[in-house]
């Protein structure tokens, strides 16, 4: 028998990560705790991965680190 | 993931990297002070598919000597602040009403945002939170109902309705809809002061 789920397609752009965002939901029902957190993980882990690298590419060149300099300037700059 | 009482068991779920930088910071944070966590990172602990670069936290006011204690263990646990590196500077931001970041040495994201309370429906969030259970350690979180009002109706940015509708439909029928629109209303009030 065949288990698989069916996204339904959004006819907008919102619709359809709304879509998504439920078809998800209904996937982290339909297994355990630790199939779907693998694949969350993925999507998670390598945006870090990126952060970490875009900010160490900076720290590497002179102009990247004026960026940085800037950067923690404005982070002075801290909102209410 | 199953919710019990004011426990959320995800005992199961495996620790992304964000989870990881989440609870080593807390551990240290939590011998000084009572927090709440709120925003993004809520939904995604939660199983939604997106990352974040920051972790917004409540704390309850500290002490200028708690702060000191806290900060120092922090410097010696390898984490900095992005805001600067005077103690009597960063406790002023936080006086000030303003948020603090803190990173692992050496990065900048991810990062803990943390502030103080600034009126009565902030405070509330101390009174009404839940405990994720994971395997690496504990997190606490503000209410369904709040993530989702302050979601819906404060922030209200696509991404925010997203990560609303997802807790929407991973805890169907154990949300409090009326203590959502209560929500609602006070976010109104606080808007119109």
């Amino acid at each position: 028998m065949n288990n698989r789920l069916y996204m339904k397609p959004g006819k907008t752009n919102k619709e359809d990560r709304e879509n998504f965002v439920k078809f998800w939901v209904s996937y982290m029902k339909s297994v355990d705790d630790e199939i779907w957190s693998k694949q969350q993980n993925i999507v998670i882990n390598s945006q870090i991965q990126n952060t970490r690298e875009f900010f160490g590419n900076l720290n590497k060149t002179s102009e990247g680190k004026n960026i940085l300099k800037r950067l923690k300037e404005e982070r002075l700059k801290v909102r209410k | 993931m199953r919710l019990e009482d004011n426990k959320i068991f995800a005992l199961d779920k495996i620790p992304s990297e964000l989870d990881i930088f989440v609870v080593k910071f807390l551990k240290i944070l939590e011998k000084y002070v009572d927090y709440v966590i709120i925003s993004g990172y809520v939904s995604i602990l939660l199983g939604r598919t997106r990352a974040t670069e920051d972790i917004d936290v409540f704390i309850k006011p500290m002490k200028k000597e708690t702060f000191s204690e806290f900060y120092k263990e922090l410097v010696k646990k390898d984490f900095w602040c992005l805001n600067g590196e005077s103690e009597k500077e960063i406790l002023s931001y936080l006086e000030d009403g303003l948020a603090i970041r803190f990173a692992e040495s050496g990065n900048y994201a991810p990062n803990f945002e943390i502030k103080y309370p600034k009126d009565d429906l902030d405070q509330e969030t101390f009174g009404n939170y839940l405990t994720v259970v994971l395997k690496i350690g504990e997190i606490r979180i503000s209410s369904l109902e709040r993530q989702i009002a302050f979601k819906k109706y404060y922030l209200a940015s696509d991404k925010d309705v997203e990560d609303a509708l997802h807790i929407e439909e991973l805890f169907k029928g154990k949300i409090d809809l009326e203590k959502v629109n209560k929500y609602r209303e006070l976010i109104k009030l606080r808007r119109n002061l």
